[in-house]
């Protein structure tokens, strides 16, 4: 069962086989999470919403029309729910998408040095979950689920160029930040 | 010479650029030592993201997750069986009333009667439905009448705010 594609999943519930939609789950749970996660900045609200999430997917898996694949479809429920977790939240997040200044602010609101020296992969952690929604949620799909930025843009329903601008500022960050906290020798 | 930016670095990493670019950043990068360090620490970070870890969901959450879903869609079937229930009620009823009538035009019509005598039953059927329709609304009648349309309309009601007061809880559970 572990080796059906989505569509043959997703074909087999349509049918009546409701159960089978646990395989679904199965596979898409933890990486939803983590974009979640990086999203939303708190594991109760990622649980909740990727809860909601897996129901609506449910709901209109009747309008998925196979045409493209499902994680992109099933992704652009997760980010446009998290989106909406958000704006109910009044964090703004759509205002983060379209400034072209976000990227000044970013590095401005993490330009911090550590008491402590962490090591790399903490530290890169702790900048993830301090990016904003839009920025984490392109280096999620980009580097964890290895989406190209033609399904990433189709996902946050934005341009490529747009999504290539906001990985870029996101590698730039990191790498102004590891550099201001004496990360880099150990990279290089 | 070409300016190495940030952008055509970051390019540079994702395979973006043409050969002749390519090239040209080649010498570049064997000419300047600091461009050569800027990209390897991009490149450093490229390799550090390409690591970032999977955040694993709580162990239940797909048993979770199916129990909600299998009952919704009991519920869904549930309400479809009373939707259907109720609607077969009403077309059968409906039907009932269209077939006592049809019996009653046949049975006038077995008769051999004119069309005249036909229409005379049909307006002597309605006189008697009128007179027994005035019988039922007697000031006795009434009051039990009213009582059970009341009635009628609590249990709606209540089945009305019902319906209210869960599209409330979905929405509220959507934020």
């Amino acid at each position: 069962m572990k080796n059906l594609t989505d569509y043959e999943i997703i074909d087999s519930v349509k049918r009546g086989n409701h159960s089978d939609f646990a395989l679904i789950i199965d596979r898409y749970k933890n990486k939803a999470f983590s974009l979640l996660i990086r999203m939303l900045k708190n594991e109760m609200d990622a649980e909740e919403v990727l809860q909601d999430c897996f129901l609506k997917a449910f709901k209109s898996l009747e309008s998925f029309r196979q045409e493209s694949k499902f994680s992109t479809w099933f992704y652009r429920i997760v980010y446009n729910t998290a989106l909406t977790r958000l704006s109910v939240k009044k964090r703004k997040i759509e205002n983060e998408m379209s400034s072209i200044d976000d990227y000044i602010n970013i590095k401005s609101d993490y330009d911090f040095h550590l008491t402590e020296k962490k090591d790399l992969s903490e530290f890169i952690q702790t900048i993830l979950e301090k990016l904003p929604a839009n920025y984490a949620s392109v280096i999620n799909m980009f580097y964890l689920d290895n989406m190209s930025c033609e399904e990433i843009a189709s996902v946050m329903e934005t341009s490529v160029s747009n999504i290539k601008v906001m990985l870029y500022r996101s590698r730039n960050t990191l790498r102004d930040l590891l550099q201001k906290n004496n990360y880099i020798e150990e990279l290089l | 010479m070409i300016e190495l930016t940030d952008d055509i670095l970051n390019k540079y990493i994702d395979g973006d650029l043409n050969i002749d670019v390519v090239k040209q950043i080649h010498e570049q990068l064997n000419n300047s030592e600091i461009d050569r360090k800027r990209l390897t620490a991009l490149q450093a970070i490229h390799n550090e993201l390409k690591q970032i870890k999977t955040i694993e969901v709580k162990n239940n959450f797909t048993s979770t997750v199916m129990a909600k879903l299998l009952k919704k869609v009991k519920a869904k079937k549930k309400d479809r069986y009373f939707i259907f229930s109720i609607s077969s009620i009403f077309v059968l009823s409906s039907l009932a009333i269209i077939g006592y009538l049809l019996i009653t035009v046949v049975g006038s019509n077995s008769g051999g009667n004119a069309a005249s005598q036909n229409l005379d039953n049909y307006v002597n059927y309605f006189i008697r439905f009128l007179s027994s329709l005035k019988e039922l609304f007697t000031a006795k009648n009434i009051s039990i009448i009213g009582s059970i349309i009341s009635l009628g309309l609590l249990i709606t009601g209540y089945f009305f705010f019902e319906n209210l007061r869960q599209s409330k809880r979905r929405l509220s559970k959507l934020h």
